[in-house]
């Protein structure tokens, strides 16, 4: 690029010699990563100071553990981190969805232990996404110095800093989304490096637990793919060399390279989470939004250590910075994708809300928390403004003064930086913290623990039975917290059960058995969990293997079909995506014709490496919850019990009340009264997704509420059985004891518990009395206290 | 120009060590990661008891506050433990670990506790609200 006095259109002053000094050392990559690595440095100072400590913050705990239980994995029992005994009585590590070990950074893990490890980790993704911001921001015609400058308006804006307050050190990915969209764009064009770099970048995010990054830098990636292919159609007026089809085509086919390398790349991970989550997917209600005013605090609020205080801050500095670069035609694209991220952010505070209507197609269905829209309106304010800076520097060629203008902009995003990273800071000194964990190096046992200081357990040699995740977890209820060892034989006197070897993905027995029995195991069972004699077999969702009489070494090991073959595509696609980059260094532009072919079969392989492990690897299928009531008994029946009130209460969608019947169970030394209603559905039509059923007990002057999604805790209406009586007993209720004998009406009805959550209408009330959409199902008199 | 690139290059490189020995200096820990500290049994076994004492009130709380989702109730009593640990620590001068590790101790050696007084040992699956 030539300098700018050879561009001049005037004699060289002062000011110019020193912008393009300034230029010149911006363009310099070792200047440039040095002046990134202190500004990193600076926003996660205070973080690096308590390094080593545990944020006491519930997120925390169990990343930490998820994290710490991989280190544990490879560090100490040399194995892949395939299970997680610490967490929930057994999980499967790599369909985990917010772990994030399955990434370049485990390797600091590895160096630095799970606690230090994770603030240094966050330092070096803040130096990523600051070359990233620059790198995206320059692509898309901001200049040189301009990027350098605009940089840490994305990559220190105030979700990383918020990330730091509450340990989402995941959320740290967000800090690839330039890197995804550069990648994207170079790839479009035809480029090999780019398709990489895309690719590459996905598959990161995807592997750091980045449960929110993928799904939502998915739109920004169409957005961006989108008004490229746009911008081709309008060139191809203008550009007679290439045909505009041929333009086109190549951008359709580079897209479909590069879902395919970033399928195979993050294979690893993709295939063993959607596992989890096909076998109990993500409900998620409410009708999550974000105000105008709310918006605007988010993104320019005042600087606060609090939760919900520029969460997503970029700073009131770079405002007029934007405002004059949104003057420039370049700017279109950003600025509309600005609105359109900042209309997905409202969520359901907006009349046509676009969140509402993404929400209805998955894997988005699994989503809340609109305001995380808001990085991407960091990220085109960020390119806005240095296109506005780069309009300066070009005016400036013709007068000084404009160069001075652009100056200006410089030390108002420098001290933009310096708002930020303090914000940086501040949030990390919000922070609650404990001391390290003690290492208790011991055999492993299961203990009820705690999700609440869950980090502990792993340290200590021990696995949290009680546990939380945003998703129903498949964990049996047979799971122990006081065995004096954790394999045993319920048929004490049909043999002896010895532990030889533990690890997390291998356990060795020494058995002798009289007769044949069931050996278990206090961990939960997974399809992946094989053994080297006997039957594995689930009991109650628990770990059992049925063994033949006689003496036997038992060993099993967890080997899943979903990690070992979502192991070897991603292993497969990193050699392709190397042999890729390899390519490039001939020649970077892919040409359509016998060079796409082969690309594209290359970056294809890795899916039919899945194929192939589907063929290969045998293994059971996870068996769907059985139909039955939590008193275990059959949920489908040809007609509601007789011990039910008929209502035949009709809703829309063909839902149909048959019958109900109210129940309570009088209070004893560890519960109060609990009510049981048990409401007998009976489903003509398929119903809509995203329903649930609502219960209310009312009393003068009192009201409980209470909501499920599954019948019987088993079934999601939509997949309900139709034409039969389904059987939906809720969870006990307690009900409040008081100085007098009360009675309860009970109402329940149906709702779009997971859309819009208004209530479903009832078109006709057969039996029963309706108010409001809900139907009487019956009344429940509450003893006074005492009785 | 190449002159200056590579002073460039030697001032960008200097910089970025030193940033990365401060980083690595800054987190490093104040002392090694130690094991349980040892404290008398008889203090982790008071903790136990009031560990257990104080459940039977905290479940009573927790079934108030989440009258129709069981496993709600059982994880809003956790908190309240967590809570109460992190107070009896702090009062007693007893680190956490230690007090965790007495809660499993207590559990899987049969500490003997009061009358009517007992940990409820049942985990139940996790069954995460619609919306929280």
């Amino acid at each position: 690029m030539p300098s700018a006095p050879e561009l001049l259109t005037r004699t060289p002053t002062r000011t110019d010699r020193v912008y393009t000094a300034m230029r010149h050392a911006a363009g310099n990559p070792f200047i440039r990563s040095g002046w990134f690595s202190l500004v990193a440095l600076a926003a996660m100072w205070s973080a690096l100071g308590t390094a080593n400590l545990l944020n006491i913050y519930q997120d925390a705990q169990h990343f930490t553990l998820f994290e710490e239980a991989a280190r544990l994995s490879v560090a100490k029992f040399h194995q892949l981190p395939l299970w997680d005994p610490y967490y929930c009585g057994g999980i499967a590590g790599l369909g985990t969805p917010s772990a994030r070990f399955a990434s370049p950074t485990f390797l600091i893990t590895l160096l630095f232990g799970s606690l230090r490890g994770a603030t240094l980790t966050s330092f070096v993704m803040t130096v990523v996404g600051l070359e990233g911001t620059f790198r995206y921001v320059r692509a898309r015609g901001g200049g040189t110095l301009p990027a350098l400058s605009v940089a840490p308006v994305f990559a220190l804006s105030g979700l990383f800093a918020h990330a730091t307050l509450v340990a989402w050190t995941n959320f740290f990915s967000f800090e690839l989304v330039p890197w995804a969209l550069l990648g994207i764009r170079l790839a479009l064009g035809g480029s090999r490096r780019g398709l990489v770099l895309g690719a590459g970048s996905i598959a990161w995010m995807i592997g750091f637990g980045g449960t929110y990054t993928a799904p939502l830098t998915a739109l920004a990636a169409a957005f961006e793919a989108a008004w490229m292919l746009g911008s081709q159609l309008r060139r191809g007026k203008r550009v007679s060399s290439v045909s505009r089809g041929h333009r086109l085509g190549l951008a359709a086919l580079m897209g479909v390279l590069l879902v395919l390398l970033a399928l195979g790349l993050s294979m690893v991970r993709l295939w063993p989470v959607a596992e989890t989550l096909a076998a109990s997917p993500r409900l998620l209600g409410g009708k999550p939004g974000t105000s105008p005013i709310w918006v605007w605090r988010f993104l320019f609020g005042e600087r606060s250590n609090q939760w919900m205080k520029a969460d997503f801050l970029i700073g009131l500095p770079v405002l007029p910075i934007v405002i004059l670069g949104l003057w420039r035609k370049r700017s279109i694209a950003p600025a509309v994708s600005i609105a359109l991220f900042v209309w997905f952010s409202m969520g359901y505070d907006v009349r046509a809300s676009l969140f509402a209507v993404l929400r209805t197609v998955p894997p988005y269905t699994m989503l809340r928390a609109p305001e995380r829209f808001l990085i991407f309106v960091a990220l085109g304010a960020a390119t806005i403004a240095a296109l506005g800076i780069r309009r300066l520097e070009i005016a400036g060629r013709k007068s000084t003064r404009f160069l001075v203008g652009a100056l200006v902009c410089h030390g108002l995003l420098l001290g933009d930086a310096v708002v930020l990273a303090r914000l940086g800071q501040i949030k990390a000194d919000a922070r609650k913290i404990d001391p390290t964990p003690p290492i208790v190096d011991r055999d492993f046992r299961q203990t009820r623990g705690n999700r609440w200081i869950a980090a502990y357990y792993p340290f200590m040699s021990r696995g949290t039975l009680t546990c939380f995740d945003d998703y129903d977890i498949a964990q049996s209820p047979q799971l122990r917290a006081d065995l004096p060892q954790e394999e045993y034989l319920k048929d004490m006197e049909a043999g002896t059960v010895w532990r030889s070897h533990w690890s997390p993905n291998q356990l060795d027995l020494e058995v002798k058995l009289t007769r044949p029995a069931r050996v278990y195991i206090n961990q939960n069972w997974h399809p992946g969990w094989r053994s080297n004699v006997g039957a594995v077999v689930s009991d109650d969702g628990l770990l059992a293997v049925d063994l033949p009489e006689g003496t036997h070494a038992l060993t099993l090991r967890f080997w899943p079909r979903s990690a070992v073959g979502g192991m070897a595509a991603t292993l497969l696609a990193l050699v392709v995506a190397g042999f890729i980059v390899w390519r490039a260094r001939q020649s970077d532009e892919i040409t359509l014709g016998r060079d796409w072919l082969v690309t594209a079969a290359l970056t294809a392989a890795p899916l039919l490496v899945v194929a192939i492990s589907f063929s290969v690897m045998h293994e059971p299928t996870r068996p769907p919850p059985p139909l039955l009531t939590p008193s275990g008994e059959p949920m489908i029946v040809d007609a509601p019990p007789e011990d039910t009130t008929p209502l035949a209460a009709r809703w829309d969608n063909g839902i149909v009340l048959e019958a109900a019947h109210v129940d309570l169970e009088p209070a004893d030394e560890t519960h109060g009264p609990l009510t049981t209603v048990e409401l007998d559905w009976r489903f003509e039509e398929k119903v809509p997704p995203g329903l649930g059923v609502f219960i209310q007990l009312e009393r003068t002057g009192a009201h409980i509420g209470t909501d499920h999604v599954l019948l019987s805790g088993a079934v999601v209406p939509e997949a309900a059985p139709l034409h039969v009586t389904v059987r939906d007993v809720s969870a006990a209720i307690t009900m409040p004891q008081e100085k007098d004998e009360k009675t309860w009406k009970v109402y329940a009805g149906f709702w779009r518990a997971r859309r819009d959550m208004t209530r479903m209408k009832v078109i006709s009330r057969g039996n029963a009395t309706v108010s409001a959409d809900r139907v009487l199902v019956g009344t429940v008199t509450v003893p006074p206290q005492g009785q | 120009m190449a002159n200056l690139d590579s002073i460039q290059a030697y001032a960008g490189s200097s910089v970025i060590v030193a940033v990365a020995c401060a980083a690595l200096v800054h987190s490093r820990p104040s002392s090694a990661p130690g094991g349980l500290r040892t404290i008398a049994g008889m203090a982790t076994q008071e903790f136990y008891v009031a560990a257990a004492e104080a459940e039977v009130q905290a479940r009573k709380k927790s079934e108030g506050r989440f009258r129709g989702s069981p496993w709600s109730q059982d994880d809003d009593f956790h908190n309240k433990e967590a809570k109460f640990i992190r107070a009896y620590g702090k009062s007693h001068k007893l680190p956490m670990g230690s007090l965790v590790d007495a809660l499993d101790r207590g559990t899987r050696e049969h500490w003997p506790l009061p009358a009517g007084v007992a940990p409820d040992l049942k985990v139940l699956p996790c069954r995460p609200r619609l919306n929280y």
